[in-house]
């Protein structure tokens, strides 16, 4: 049996775009492009090029890629992403066609594809110009053919589903006009049993004709709902499965009686109006504003939850209320407070008050600190989760003092509620956007400390935003925490960087700004060997910025870390950064590093010296079994890396048995087979096994161990 | 055959080492050595004298004079050492003065001999001048390395003696001188056959010691010319402990076989330590005061392979400095401990050791219990000179540190398994079942308690006694006796043998576990009974542990550790009277 107890929330359309308040098809489309962003920036970190040469690679110019990455996606299509994509998958297909709310992501959706479906959508188009009267009487004879075999749903959801919005707005109007001159009935046919015949993107493709159809149709709203409920049901707990609702607010929006007339049905007690009384409500303040945003508060004032909840959820969501109405609006939410509540409502209060934050103009925003002062007093995992949310998708927007309330909560962050961390991931990205690192890193600290389950990897959006090349913040980072000496959070700092980093990172620290006492400083270096031995670079570079900073007997104790164990360990990694500083006459740690490499120098000159003793060989027998042991766990890592690569997921996989390139015909637009012939270009990572490891692992493990466990200095 | 035999003539290099063999083959071939090379020079001209039926079946007396090598027109004339002077000498002092008075009459048979053969260039001038000098009753003749491979081939190593599927193993032996198990594996087989088939009689006893000698020789040879003289060490080991077998009831009896034998098997052991100087001498002590080098030299990415060659090479370098203390303790029946040796052998090789163990830490963290053969041959040599029991102390310390915490971070702790393929995986689970398992007995643990014992290192006593009491309560802590059966398996390795002293205390109280181990020892009779014990042989011993991997009995350290500890009692009153 298992624990899991997700949770779930009406007001959500499971697009984070349209919970802050896009409209339906533009926050699907960026959706989609956020998401493809992201494939390319995990795709650069993996290859680990240079924004420019990724850039090139991809065929963006580099200025571009680097206002994609910071969220600035607006000005750049799907299409030109998608090719971006191409370029980096090589080989990979992508179906332009096919809409992101399949509920897969839509890269693996794309790789499942092959070329065809250009050549098919080509085609298609193609035919328009030839009779479109024709087309269109043969459509509706097809229809009425389909309304009395009773397969209309399958028309719809085999059919006409395969086609994006625009290409099918001719056959949408038809369809709503046949349905409201009551010559076909496409609402009744939408019921659970009927669409459980329909899976996958065939499902969602016919979901997505229906919520354009929708708001154009003319039926009585208790039919209406019951088909927007299958529809929803049907579609479960996924991205696009509240879109139906939104469908069901345009249409409750294109008549005033509509509204009115769900109304009714709630105050009758019909159940599946309330279901459905958020929409009602809102689209009703569309067109009489002050009269639904009474009703709404009226609501609000039962004690009845299947009318509060919808109410509060419409009071955050009603668009273009007067600065009166808005306020009013607040203060009925903070009067059903005061009133008590569940978790969830006050959850949805909280989002409530967002939203009113949101949708005000940024010169006349209301002050929603005391109401959310007021709704975090008191936390459940539903306000925490809220917590994380508003955090995530309007960090940006709130003054310090409201993130402050919204983080707090957050220390109680239940460790079994993976949406909720996932959520307060990007709200920690927020906080990183906002230069705010030590609120995160406070945060994190209490959460790590708290629950034993939390991994700092779990918030890996966060950590490639902290580990960026130039991020000053990662250092100051790492100080606080080696400072603190708190075992838990150094090894989760150095496992989770491990993870996450694709190339070594080189840490800068200024010690003098940081003010740390000359004998803490040679603990901090332990710490940093004995947390980041595993990242040689790192922990070299670490040692380095202390050296700069240090001098006297501290300085001698630091240095002699920075040969033994570092640099005897890892001479290729550790001289390859150290020469450059030595070098530097301008840099202060430049007499070090020239010693160390000296002191380096001469250790491996006595390894030098010995050279070859056949008879210290190990025999052939006992090479094979150590190759093959090597090989088994060398596989094993390299499976484990693939699983998790973006590359597996975007390029397709061709294996060669001879040569270096790949010739191939592809069927591109109907014409006549092209020729494309490939270069493989291969990437490889080397991996300096560190030294002592070989000569003296227990040895090591017991420096290490010591390091790590040591208490910082008092 | 022949050509391997010749290629072996041809490639001895340093003076000395044709002089080698020659006696046990002149022995063989029914000539009577009356006189064998002293290190290095020659008397009056002479390398060996000796007397035999010359070709036409008559008595003579027969000189050699013999030259590694080729003979060439250096080697001739010039300098004292060569060739011509020398039979000048035999001419003018030799043959007036030296022959012994029993073959005074004999004619005389000056023998050239040498390894390879008479360059043309000096082959005229060779032959002007034996021809000159010879009379009726002298003459000269050459054996070159053809004539001495022939000699080889028809005596030592003939047909009867050395049937063809031991010839085989011997030429596989040399041939895979490359791939040392294997190598070692044909001349093991060579070795046990040769033992097995050899009669009762004193005189073919003697016969298959020296076809082992100039077979160890000749395998020798070829593997340093090789470069990898692996292979010869291990043999040169089973080598002497497979002679002592043969000949141990030949040296009890005393007279002149034993004597015989007895040049033999020193022949034999000296031959052992030139494959010790080619390999430890000249490729590892230099480069042992350098960190990490020897260790790198394992040139293999698994500290396992690391950790085993090292060990190895630990206990080959500890067995060198216990066969000198053996030397240089006469008569004694047991090695003993004293203030100083006075011999810079012992001092040199002893900080070879401890700069060996300090630059190379995978020696402070065996990875297989019966490492503690090594270590225990390490801590009885270094521990017999007083100087150097505070870097015992130290390293007993570490060793017991990294056991500990190897142990308790579930790393490489000693394992009870022995094989390549367990240790490279081990530990194999991070789990107390299969640390329980893989810890199950120790001989590592008491050899580590009960000399911190007797030196006086407390911390360390309480640091095991701790461990044993709070991890180890699984472990049997056990030491090694020989018993009735080990006299006729020590020396050849085939079968189990001995008895284990289970259950010895791991405490704080130093004569608890001293009195444990002291009675066993002193009440074991077998131990004393062993043959290389009674005729003063010890450190045959110590070899058979190290080469068949059984753990050195208590009984051969026990007097040095006992005399240890009289003195950290000493110490320990005198520090008490003071305070």
């Amino acid at each position: 049996m298992t624990d899991e107890r997700p949770i779930e929330f009406e007001e959500s359309s499971g697009n984070v775009f349209e919970d802050i308040g896009f409209d339906k098809s533009t926050a699907r489309r960026l959706a989609h492009k956020a998401d493809l962003v992201g494939v390319l920036h995990r795709g650069q970190q993996e290859l680990g090029l240079t924004q420019v040469a990724f850039a090139r690679l991809v065929g963006i110019p580099q200025p571009r890629l680097s206002k994609l990455y910071q969220g600035k996606i607006a000005d750049m299509s799907t299409d030109k992403l998608l090719d971006a994509i191409d370029k980096l998958g090589r080989h990979t297909t992508i179906n332009v066609e096919r809409s992101p709310i399949s509920g897969e992501s839509p890269l693996a959706a794309a790789v499942g594809e092959n070329r065809d479906s250009y050549s098919a959508n080509e085609r298609t188009s193609g035919t328009k110009v030839v009779d479109h009267d024709a087309i269109m009487k043969s459509r509706r004879d097809e229809l009425l053919m389909h309304q009395k075999t009773g397969t209309l749903l399958n028309a719809i959801f085999d059919e006409y589903s395969d086609r994006s919005s625009e290409d099918n707005s001719e056959l949408i109007a038809l369809v709503a006009s046949l349905h409201n001159d009551g010559l076909i009935d496409v609402i009744s046919p939408l019921t659970d049993t009927n669409l459980e015949r329909f899976s996958g993107y065939r499902f969602f493709g016919g979901q997505t004709f229906y919520c354009d159809l929708i708001p154009k149709l003319h039926c009585d709203a208790r039919s209406l709902m019951r088909a927007v409920d299958a529809l929803v049901r049907t579609g479960g707990n996924d991205m696009a499965s509240n879109l139906p609702n939104s469908a069901f607010l345009e249409w409750c929006a294109a008549d005033q009686k509509r509204p009115a007339e769900v109304l009714r049905l709630v105050e009758n007690g019909n159940s599946l109006a309330r279901d459905h009384l958020t929409f009602a409500l809102q689209a009703g303040a569309r067109l009489a504003a002050e009269e639904y945003v009474d009703k709404a508060i009226e609501y609000l004032s039962s004690s009845d939850d299947a009318l509060r909840l919808p109410a509060i959820a419409a009071l955050g969501r009603m668009k273009q209320l007067d600065r009166t109405l808005a306020e009013r609006t607040l203060s009925a939410l903070e009067a059903a407070l005061n009133a008590g509540g569940s978790d969830l409502l006050r959850h949805n209060i909280l989002v409530a008050a967002f939203g009113r934050l949101e949708l005000a103009d940024p010169e006349n925003a209301p002050d929603i600190a005391p109401l959310v002062a007021k709704t975090v007093s008191q936390i459940g995992p539903q306000v925490i989760h809220g917590c994380a949310n508003m955090l995530a998708f309007h960090g940006k927007r709130i003054p310090p003092d409201i993130v402050d309330l919204l983080i707090k909560p957050l220390e109680d962050v239940d460790p079994d509620n993976r949406g909720t961390i996932d959520r307060l991931d990007m709200g920690l990205v927020r906080l990183a956007e906002l230069g705010e690192y030590e609120r995160a890193r406070r945060l994190l600290e209490t959460i790590l400390l708290a629950h034993k389950e939390i991994n700092l990897t779990s918030f890996d959006s966060f950590l490639h935003k902290l580990v960026q090349p130039d991020n000053s913040a990662l250092g100051r980072w790492v100080v606080a925490w080696f400072q603190e000496g708190q075992f838990r959070l150094c090894k989760e700092l150095s496992d989770s960087i491990r993870s996450v980093a694709h190339k070594p990172i080189h840490l800068r620290i200024d010690f003098a700004e940081l003010n740390i006492p000359t004998a803490q400083r040679p603990y901090l270096a332990r710490k940093a060997v004995g947390f980041f031995f595993l990242q040689a670079p790192t922990a070299v570079s670490f040692i380095i910025s202390l050296l700069r900073d240090t001098e006297g007997e501290a300085a001698a104790e630091i240095e002699a870390l920075l040969l033994d164990p570092l640099l005897i360990s890892y001479s290729g990694v550790a001289k390859d950064y150290l020469k450059p500083i030595a070098e530097d006459e301008a840099d202060d740690a430049s007499a070090a590093a020239k010693r160390a490499l000296a002191a380096l120098e001469s250790y491996l000159d006595g390894l030098r010296a010995v050279g070859t003793i056949p008879e210290m060989r190990p025999s052939e027998h006992e090479r094979q079994l150590e190759r093959q042991r090597h090989h088994d766990a060398m596989s094993h890592a390299h499976r484990e890396a693939q699983k998790k690569s973006i590359l597996q997921l975007i390029a397709k996989q061709s294996v060669l048995l001879y040569g270096t390139r790949t010739i191939s015909y592809a069927h591109l637009r109907g014409d006549a087979p092209q020729r494309m012939e490939m270069k493989l270009s291969s990437f490889e990572t080397t991996f300096e096994y560190p030294r002592l490891d070989i000569v003296d692992p227990t040895g090591l493990q017991h420096q290490l161990f010591l390091f790590r466990a040591e208490r910082p200095v008092a | 055959m022949k050509l391997v035999i010749r290629e072996y003539l041809a490639s001895l290099r340093e003076r000395g080492e044709l002089d080698a063999i020659l006696p046990d083959l002149l022995s063989e071939m029914g000539f009577t050595v009356y006189s064998r090379p002293a290190r290095g020079t020659r008397q009056y001209g002479v390398d060996i004298a000796a007397v035999g039926q010359d070709s036409d079946g008559e008595q003579k007396l027969f000189l050699f004079l013999i030259k590694q090598g080729d003979l060439t027109r250096s080697d001739w004339d010039g300098t004292p050492q060569t060739l011509r002077p020398s039979i000048n000498d035999i001419f003018d002092v030799y043959l007036t003065s030296h022959v012994p008075e029993e073959h005074k009459g004999l004619k005389v048979v000056i023998v050239l001999c040498f390894g390879g053969d008479v360059h043309e260039s000096i082959r005229e001038t060779v032959s002007a001048f034996t021809k000159k000098m010879s009379t009726p009753r002298l003459r000269f003749e050459e054996w070159n390395g053809d004539r001495l491979a022939g000699l080889l081939l028809d005596g030592l190593l003939r047909e009867q003696l050395l049937p063809k599927e031991l010839r085989s193993h011997f030429q596989k032996a040399v041939a895979m001188v490359d791939e040392p198990d294997v190598s070692y594996g044909h001349f093991a087989s060579l070795v046990q056959a040769l033992v097995e088939g050899c009669g009762p009689s004193d005189r073919e006893r003697i016969t298959t010691v020296r076809q082992i000698y100039v077979c160890l020789w000749i395998h020798f040879v070829w593997a340093r010319d090789v470069g990898n003289v692996e292979s010869p060490y291990r043999a040169s080991e089973l080598a002497i402990l497979n002679s002592w077998h043969l000949v141990r009831a030949i040296v009890a009896e005393e007279g002149r076989a034993a004597t015989v034998v007895g040049l033999t098997i020193s022949e034999m052991v000296r031959l052992h330590f030139l494959v010790w100087d080619e390999l430890v001498g000249r490729k590892i002590l230099p480069h042992v005061e350098h960190r990490h080098a020897i260790s790198n030299a394992v040139r293999s990415a698994s500290p396992v392979d690391v950790n085993l060659k090292l060990f190895d090479l630990l206990g080959r370098m500890a067995m060198r400095g216990l066969w000198l203390l053996w030397s240089d303790g006469g008569d004694d029946l047991l090695p003993e401990g004293r203030r100083e040796w006075s011999d810079p052998e012992i001092d040199a090789l002893s900080l070879k050791i401890v700069e060996f163990i300090r630059n190379n830490p995978a020696l402070l963290t065996p990875i297989t219990d019966e490492q503690s053969i090594e270590i225990a041959l390490a801590v009885l040599f270094l521990s017999s000179q007083q100087r150097w029991h505070p870097t015992v102390q130290n390293w007993l310390e570490a060793l017991a540190e990294g056991n500990v915490f190897a142990f308790r971070s579930h790393g490489r702790y000693p394992s009870i398994h022995r094989a390549y393929r367990d240790l490279l995986y081990h530990p194999r689970e991070r789990t107390d079942e299969y640390r329980e398992e893989a810890t199950g007995g120790s001989t590592l643990m008491p050899l580590l308690a009960l000399w911190s014992a007797a030196l006086g290192a407390t911390e360390i006593m309480q640091l095991l006694a701790t461990f044993k009491e709070e991890d180890l309560q699984h472990c049997n802590c056990q030491l090694w006796f020989p018993d009735e059966d080990s006299e006729e398996h020590f020396y050849r390795g085939l079968d189990r043998h001995g008895a284990v002293l289970s259950d010895v205390p791991i405490t704080r109280n130093p004569e608890e576990m001293l009195d444990y181990v002291g009675r066993e020892v002193d009440v074991d009779q077998h131990f004393a009974a062993l043959s290389a014990i009674q005729l003063g042989h010890w450190p045959l011993i110590a070899m058979a542990c190290r080469h068949y991997r059984l753990p050195i009995p208590a009984s051969l350290w026990m007097p040095v550790l006992r005399g240890a500890y009289r003195n950290t009692v000493k110490r320990q009153d005198a520090a008490d009277r003071a305070a």
